[in-house]
């Protein structure tokens, strides 16, 4: 899985994530479009059941409508209320196939078909009904009174008849035949009416009665103006029938009205009820449908937001961890590559997407700088040992040199021939050329090897200038040219802390290079105090010459060490050309840089800035003191000196002052010397075979009577290390090799006439 | 109603397409040789599709079948005589046809069978021990007395053929009710039962309905009857204060005009308990609502069937319609609608054309012991069922009324109306 991830390069990764992303957010707006829908469509049925329901309502009213008017029609027979009843039961129709249209639900469709055949019955039975009714309005009202009317009349006038014959009996049997004749009127309109059966019975009971006085009268003999009664007997079959009839009419109209199309508006009334109330719970179901769906989207929703909450951010951490953490750790490795821990691993090469190929470069960059590592390891150890074998040799050579000088300045000395004064006087040149050569090297080595650190001593800038200036004004004269030195920006009062050794061997070797390289015109020191507090003080040291001038495209060169702008340069003007580098590397150890204007044939402008912290001491005026020569007779001096060379000269030097030299050839000697006898001062070489001038200074120190005893180190390697080693070992001072005369005779002033 | 097509159907309609065929060739010698048409206006429940082909295939004559509502049929038939041969429905309207004139006596010599005719419809009951129920019982109507009226003095003019009689009660789905003990548990009472209200229907036709509403308010213990089969104006105004009170408080969920709305009303579940005939009971069975038709302990509403003659029916109709009528008698239409639960006044000659377990179970009251099928072709009922109220002797020795015109009838039409208005 994880493989397969990892194969999947990052755009399609992208790519695969956002459209996650977009399907969530599609399947998100599906459903609110569903619910939107829903809603949408779910109202629209709504509006269509309100609707139809607000139909079947009026429909309803109608009906009662319908029912209300059979009832006055019932009373009245006008044929306004049959129209009007037509009228309705259409519209009732139209209303209904309205409904009809709206109605997609097969159950309410059943209704309303059902509800379309009741009403389509009721109105076929409306013209019925109006047909029964003039039947039985023609019955009960013309038919019914003309009967009663004739027989009434046929009576009166029978008794009218009879009344004139006076026949008593007679007439009083018609009366009552009269009698119950208009009683069975009554009776039978009042049945009619009321419909209760005792009305009928009576009218039976009254025609049976009729019937036997008919029969009794019948044998009657009546006079002539008297009519038959067997007209009569007619009549009231006559009557029988139509009473009859009526009540059939009655009640066929009656089961018409009351029983059929009641019946059928009263189902009509039912079917309008279910439907209404199908609808409404249809409504109900449809409102609960669309709460449902609106439920159901939005637990739905609320399920796919709640789960791609974390999805997203599940994609964001693995987007993170599976591109910016990989990529955070690749460039960690690398940024430990470029520190040079090369031991980090580099996560993710096996993965075969951009992050695999990057972890990949970063292996083979690791690998590479690996190598590079260690061909750079290689040159500098080969440059180092270099360096030291440079060292070793120019020590090695200035040791014979030493004697060479000495010599030839004790031999200066003597009595010499013109001739030979002037050949010592060349050897004597040339062999302070060859040690200034050899002290250029071992300082380059020195710096190189990073063996040079400055000390922070307080110095007189002003005398330093001055010494500078001082030391080249003889070769100035000698050329022809202005040396000047001059302070711009204010004075320096007091002493400034720096290693003026340092300095002035810059000094020293810009004005040397400007004299060099002028050969008529001036040479200026400008010391120039650009700011100064009563902590610091920044100087711009400038050289400034009238000289050669470099090409500009020599310029960078300058500084590269065995080289000069041209080697014909070196040939011309002689030096080894390290002067330049190795002051270069020097005022690079005093946190600046030397800068070069120059124009060719026109002259140079070296200048470098050193910020320096100022000393709490005021400087002295220091007197010039006096060339003296000093006896020390009356004092023993202990020389440590393995090389023959170094002693002779040594010895001389002392015999020059006068005191007793006991020499040790090495440390183990000097400690024994010291055991047996005792010394005012001892003058301790510090590279001896058997027991170096270290372990001797400090054995000697810790014998009775030696602890007071000054010991002087002598010492080719004139490095701050190396006082310090010296002073830690309980020696005194030292001085450095090759031991000039003057700084013997000081050594000696300072440790035994004081 | 899906029919099978059988070997004699098609045979038939091959024959038929071929007269059809010598129709269009020899119309005028056709027309000469017209085959007598019989119109029969009556009910769903005994004017059935099968009997119909059955009686035209066995007599070689057209018949109209006009199936109507109780009450539209009736009315029809009162007022327009012309319009029928035969009349097929309840005794109930026999009165109002024979006042209307609308049927002619039926010559009891032309009925072939006359004399297998039992003593319900002669007598008004089956057995000498028991008593005449109240109201009108066929013998009350059937013979034409010698003053045209009707009555129980035999006569050799009758106003109707007896032929399909049955007692009714009310349905109930037993899904939703209970199955309870006939004779004992089953009451009239349940149709005016709160328990149901807005489940009950009654059928929409007075002369029936007020009887089971009649009988459901005494056995309610709500009122009594001095006689229930000729209430007074006063009974009546009583009975229809309890039922326009019920119906106003939505007690009836309808008032059915036909069997096969009754059957809907059953079926569709609008109502689980109402006043029903056999067939509808047959049907709703038959599309597998467990319809219970009840024996209830106060006894059932008994009617007849008649089969009435229209006084406008003469000459070769006429022949047609006694051969009709004489047909029903023959014994096939018996045993056809024994099916769907009627008894036939001359019951042994359809006992032949009847498996012995469907007599057994319609007639005498036995145990089902397989599945029996209705006239509609379905199971109607199920192997082991038993008939609710027993053999045909024991049901029509519980009657409680017979349905009835009675003289309060025209009275009340208007509290009918009223009531449905309520």
């Amino acid at each position: 899985m994880n493989n397969l991830i990892n194969s999947i390069n990052i755009g399609s990764k992208i790519a695969l994530g956002f459209l996650s992303i977009l399907i969530i957010f599609s399947v998100l707006g599906y459903v609110i479009l569903d619910s939107l829908n829903s809603v949408s469509v779910r109202s629209a049925e709504m509006n269509n059941v309100r609707q139809n329901t607000t139909t079947i309502l009026s429909i309803q009213r109608d009906v009662s409508e319908l029912q209300r008017i059979t009832l006055v029609y019932g009373q009245s027979g006008k044929n306004a209320y049959i129209e009007r009843m037509n009228r309705i039961t259409k519209e009732i129709k139209n209303d209904l196939k309205l409904v009809r249209g709206h109605i997609s639900n097969s159950k309410d469709l059943e209704i309303i078909e059902k509800m379309i055949s009741v009403i389509d019955n009721y109105s076929s039975n409306i013209e019925v009904m109006k047909n029964k009714f003039t039947v039985m309005s023609e019955l009960i009202d013309k038919k019914l009174p003309e009967v009663i009317s004739t027989g009434s009349s046929f009576l009166q006038k029978k008794i009218e008849g009879l009344e004139k014959s006076h026949d008593v009996q007679a007439t009083a049997r018609f009366r009552q035949l009269l009698e119950l004749w208009l009683d069975s009127h009554i009776k039978a309109v009042l049945f009619i009416q009321q419909r209760k059966y005792p009305y009928k019975k009576d009218v039976y009971q009254n025609i049976e009665k009729m019937r036997l006085i008919d029969s009794q009268v019948s044998g009657m003999r009546f006079p002539s103006n008297v009519r038959q009664m067997d007209s009569f007997i007619e009549l009231i079959n006559r009557f029988k029938s139509i009473f009859e009839e009526s009540i059939q009419a009655n009640r066929i109209y009656l089961s018409l009205v009351n029983v059929l199309m009641a019946g059928e508006a009263v189902e009509f009334a039912s079917l309008a009820e279910m439907l209404a109330s199908d609808s409404l719970s249809r409504l109900d179901v449809v409102s609960l449908q669309n709460e449902q769906t609106l439920k159901r989207n939005n637990l739905f929703i609320k399920i796919v937001v709640t789960l791609s909450i974390p999805f997203i951010l599940l994609l964001a951490l693995f987007y993170n961890w599976n591109i910016s953490v990989a990529i955070e750790r690749i460039t960690k490795a690398f940024k430990g590559f470029y520190s040079g821990n090369f031991a980090l691993d580099v996560p993710g090469t096996k993965r075969s997407d951009e992050i695999g190929l990057l972890a990949q470069a970063a292996t083979s960059f690791r690998d590479i700088s690996i190598n590079l590592r260690k061909a750079k390891e290689d040159a500098e150890h080969a440059y180092k040992i270099k360096s030291e074998f440079l060292a070793n040799m120019s020590h090695e050579i200035r040791t014979p040199m030493n004697g060479i000088l000495g010599m030839v300045s004790l031999l200066q000395d003597t009595k010499l021939s013109e001739d030979q004064r002037s050949m010592l006087s060349t050897v004597a040149d040339s062999g302070n050329d060859l040690l200034n050569i050899l002290n250029d090297v071992l300082d380059l080595s020195k710096v190189d090897a990073g063996k040079i650190k400055l000390e922070s001593a307080p110095f007189n800038l002003k005398k330093c200038v001055e010494d500078t200036v001082f030391l080249f004004r003889r070769d100035a004269q000698t050329k022809g040219i202005e040396l000047t030195s001059r302070f711009t920006g204010g004075q320096i009062q007091e002493e400034l802390l720096g290693d003026v050794t340092r300095l002035k061997q810059v000094l020293v070797n810009l004005v040397s290079n400007a004299i060099k390289f002028t050969l008529d015109g001036k040479v200026e020191l400008i010391v120039e105090v650009l700011n100064q507090d009563s902590k610091r003080a920044e100087i711009n040291f400038v050289v400034e010459d009238t000289g050669i001038g470099i090409a500009d495209e020599s310029q960078d060169e300058l500084f590269q060490a065995f080289t000069q702008a041209d080697t014909s340069i070196t040939r011309k003007f002689g030096g080894t050309g390290l002067g330049l580098t190795i002051s270069t590397k020097l005022v690079v150890l005093m946190n600046s840089e030397i800068k070069v204007e120059s124009e060719k044939d026109v002259g140079s402008k070296f200048s470098f800035k050193v910020d320096f912290q100022k000393s709490i001491m005021p400087i002295e005026t220091v007197g010039v003191e006096p060339v003296e020569i000093l006896n020390f007779e009356s004092f023993k001096v202990l020389l440590a000196e393995d090389n023959e060379v170094n002693i002779m000269v040594a010895k001389k030097m002392l015999a020059r002052l006068r005191c007793q030299v006991t020499i040790a050839k090495n440390g183990e000697e000097a400690f024994q010397a010291c055991k047996c006898g005792k010394f005012d001062l001892i003058l301790m070489d510090m590279q001896m075979p058997v027991m170096d001038g270290i372990e001797a200074a400090i054995k000697i120190k810790e014998l009775e009577g030696f602890k007071d005893t000054p010991i002087v180190a002598l010492t080719a390697n004139a490095l701050r290390e190396d006082r310090e080693a010296c002073l830690n070992a309980g020696m005194d001072d030292f001085i450095t090799k090759p031991v000039s005369y003057v700084s013997l005779q000081r050594v000696l002033k300072n440790y035994l006439l004081t | 109603m899906a029919k099978k097509i059988t070997r004699r159907d098609f045979i038939e309609r091959g024959v038929k397409s071929t007269l059809a065929a010598s129709v269009a060739i020899h119309a005028p010698f056709i027309i000469a040789k017209k085959t007598p048409t019989l119109r029969v206006l009556g009910t769903h429940v005994t004017l059935q599709e099968e009997l119909r082909k059955q009686a035209m295939k066995d007599l070689g004559i057209n018949i109209i079948f006009e199936p109507k509502g109780s009450a539209a049929v009736l009315q029809k038939a009162a007022s327009s005589p012309g319009s029928f041969d035969l009349y097929e429905q309840w005794s109930d309207s026999i009165n109002i046809l024979w006042q209307a004139k609308a049927i002619q006596g039926i010559e009891v010599e032309r009925i072939k069978n006359w004399q297998e005719v039992n003593s319900l419809s002669k007598t008004g009951k089956l057995d000498k021990s028991l008593k005449i129920a109240p109201g009108d019982s066929p013998n009350k109507l059937i013979y034409v007395q010698k003053n045209n009226n009707l009555g129980e003095t035999q006569s050799k003019h009758i106003s109707f053929l007896p032929y399909v009689h049955n007692v009714d009660s009310f349905g109930y789905n037993t899904s939703i009710i209970p199955k309870a003990e006939a004779y004992k548990e089953e009451s009239w009472s349940w149709l005016l039962d709160d328990k149901y209200k807005g489940k009950v229907a009654l059928v929409n036709a007075p002369t029936i309905g007020i009887f089971d509403a009649a009988l459901a308010a005494q056995a309610s213990g709500m009122m009594s009857f001095k006689d229930i089969g000729d209430m007074t104006t006063d009974e009546i105004d009583k009975l229809f204060v309890i039922l326009n009170q019920k119906k106003s408080q939505g007690h009836f969920a309808g008032f059915w005009s036909s069997v096969p709305q009754s059957v809907e009303f059953m079926v569709e579940g609008r109502v689980n308990i109402a006043s029903m005939f056999s067939p509808g009971i047959t049907a709703a069975r038959g599309k597998g609502t467990p319809v219970r038709y009840a024996a209830p302990k106060e006894g059932y509403r008994a009617w007849h069937g008649v089969m009435c003659l229209s006084s406008k029916t003469q000459g070769h109709a006429k022949d047609a319609a006694y051969e009709y009528m004489n047909w029903w008698l023959s014994g096939y239409p018996g045993a056809f609608i024994a099916r769907q639960g009627y008894y036939i006044s001359n019951p042994e000659r359809s006992k032949p054309l009847l498996p012995k377990d469907e007599w057994a179970y319609w007639y005498e009251g036995a145990v089902a012991k397989t599945d029996l099928i209705g006239t509609d072709g379905k199971v109607s009922v199920s192997k082991g069922q038993l008939r609710n109220g027993g053999s045909y002797e024991k049901r029509f020795s519980n009657i409680a009324v017979w349905n009835t015109v009675m003289n309060n009838y025209d009275y009340s039409l208007d509290k009918w109306y009223e009531f449905l208005n309520a």
